[in-house]
């Protein structure tokens, strides 16, 4: 059976012209998804995670659930973590368990967990990707390489495609890609910068002086590639930024971010200009807005204390956690190896699939997956809520919300 | 650096001797070559003079990776292909064909040049590309345009 137009949740661009064909409940061919979004969809049957686990024995999901109500009531300092592989409502729920339980919580961190509070103090908008594609002439990927990671954002949005402003795509369109290394995605790129490690505050700097006819801080050849760079942004009407976590990836990463959006306010008053994140996983957009509207902060919260708290694997290395509830999420995986080995048996999951963290979990908690079974809404990348359109049913696994429901009213 | 199999790259492993026994000169044959009109044994010299042995070998191995592309001299290694679709929303052909590519969508359409399947690019109809005889545009925005290099336009 032919199934159109679904929205695939291989990766945060949540594209929802995708065609899938299935045979039952396994996706046998896919139409449209890039080679992520299939890896996903035709491999999901693959690394199912297909009853809940106590200790590694088989239980049904209602003793599951009941026995992680008991470890995270019984636990003093629990940390709730995750959420940016969850629809929107799950998210608000595991917000509310962690409140209730006055946990710590925390997700992986993200570019949209530093950019939205500065976005707001800064007054740097963001556009929807539609206006992208219909109207921006000169396009920045700073930081992200999106021939790894968001495969379709250069062919669905912001470079290829034929706008009602920019009608001839590609041709009618500067794109400069700005990045340590010379990374695939620059192929595309009519501006390609490489530059050194931690030096992009410095270059947003330099692309401002440069803009106002001043003398970068900047020597070599950078600041010629920078100076032709600046020569086109100078005639640009419309320009969108793309930010990715490569910005992030040294010790002045707020400063980073924080560098770029005041050229981006700068560009402002010549232009349009907007700043978009490139979210690293489906809802991590979702899940960054949510805390910003629940907390007023982005940082790792400790609900006890009612104040930012540090990152998981701090608190992890340091044994200030006495268990960890997963949503949907690979903690295990992703913190480093010597904190993660001060969390052996404290913890337990909801997951889609196997994983690190299920399979060293107390109690794991098969869920339906998210666009496949399950619904909701997810954020893309723009901050663009978009309705996901469940297409296989299953029966046999409860929903994300539904066991976060019920964890807390047992709780 | 360009992969492009070149006019002149063929014509200096011929004899050069604008015999023409293949029916033009040398550096028409060249040409034909490159084209898929003629083949390396259209010309005789080249095949039967031991003193040219070290050019024909040269000659084949230059013009292999010919054989094995379409008449349009593009090649797609599917296996390279990561599914970004730059190449369906690029292609003005494809774009003619199924103008929903044109808004960045893949195409659905069964007359397309092309569509992604399975994360691939999967080749419809190779023949209607421009590169094709008789227009032979020399387009190669495909190629330009594909992040993984799963494209190439070899001459």
């Amino acid at each position: 059976m032919m199934v159109e137009s679904v929205v695939c949740t291989g990766c945060s661009l949540l594209c929802d012209d995708v065609d899938v064909e299935l045979e039952g409940p396994s996706i046998v061919k896919t139409r449209g998804t890039c080679s992520h979004g299939d890896a996903r969809l035709r491999g999901l049957q693959r690394s199912r995670l297909k009853e809940a686990l106590v200790n590694g024995n088989r239980v049904d999901v209602d003793r599951a659930i009941e026995e992680l109500a008991e470890m995270l009531k019984s636990a003093k300092r629990p940390l709730i973590y995750g959420g940016e592989c969850s629809n929107n409502a799950t998210i608000e729920l595991a917000l509310r368990v962690a409140e209730k339980l006055g946990a710590y919580y925390d997700a992986p961190w993200s570019i949209c967990r530093a950019l939205i509070p500065l976005q707001g103090e800064l007054r740097v908008g963001s556009s929807r990707l539609e206006e992208v594609l219909d109207e921006a002439d000169f396009v920045i990927y700073w930081g992200v390489s999106v021939a790894d990671t968001h495969l379709r954002h250069a062919s669905r949005y912001a470079v290829m495609p034929r706008g009602s402003v920019v009608k001839m795509g590609r041709e009618s369109r500067i794109v400069a890609s700005i990045d340590v290394r010379e990374s695939m995605s620059m192929k595309i790129a009519q501006h390609k910068a490489v530059i050194d490690l931690c030096s992009d505050v410095e270059v947003a700097r330099a692309i401002a002086d440069l803009m106002e006819g001043r003398a970068p801080p900047l020597r070599g050849e950078v600041v010629r590639q920078l100076a032709l760079l600046v020569s086109d942004l100078k005639r640009a009407s419309f320009v969108a930024m793309f930010v990715g976590s490569g910005a992030l990836r040294c010790d002045r990463g707020e400063g980073v971010v924080r560098a770029i959006l005041k050229l981006a306010e700068k560009l402002s008053a010549r232009c349009k200009c907007s700043v978009h994140p490139m979210a690293e996983n489906v809802n991590s957009y979702g899940q960054a807005k949510a805390m910003w509207r629940a907390l007023k902060t982005c940082s790792p919260y400790d609900f006890k204390e009612k104040r930012p708290a540090e990152p998981a694997q701090v608190l992890a290395s340091r044994g200030a956690v006495d268990f960890v509830l997963a949503v949907n999420s690979d903690v295990l995986a992703q913190i480093p190896l010597e904190a993660s080995r001060k969390l052996k048996g404290k913890v337990g999951c909801t997951t889609e699939l196997k994983s690190v963290t299920q399979a060293h979990s107390r109690v794991a908690i098969p869920v339906k997956v998210l666009g496949v079974e399950a619904g909701g809404t997810a954020t893309r990348t723009d901050g663009v809520d978009v309705e996901l359109k469940p297409f296989v049913v299953n029966r046999e696994v409860p929903s994300e919300e539904e066991v976060l429901s019920r964890l807390l009213a047992l709780i | 650096m360009s992969t492009r199999v070149s006019t002149l790259q063929v014509y200096k492993f011929l004899p050069g001797t604008n015999c023409k026994k293949c029916g033009t000169t040398c550096m028409g044959f060249a040409v034909k070559l490159i084209r898929g009109e003629a083949k390396i044994e259209d010309c005789p010299p080249l095949v039967s003079d031991p003193k040219y042995s070290d050019k024909l070998a040269k000659l084949r191995e230059l013009l292999a990776p010919l054989l094995s592309a379409a008449e349009t001299l593009v090649q797609v290694d599917p296996e390279k292909c990561i599914g970004c679709g730059n190449c369906i929303v690029a292609c003005p052909e494809n774009v003619i064909l199924d103008p929903s590519s044109a808004r960045g969508h893949n195409s659905k359409s069964p007359d397309a040049l092309w569509t992604i399947e399975n994360g691939k690019i999967k080749v419809l109809h190779i023949e209607k590309c421009r590169r094709y005889p008789p227009s032979r545009m020399n387009c190669n925005v495909c190629e330009i345009v594909c992040f993984s290099g799963a494209i190439k336009v070899v001459a």
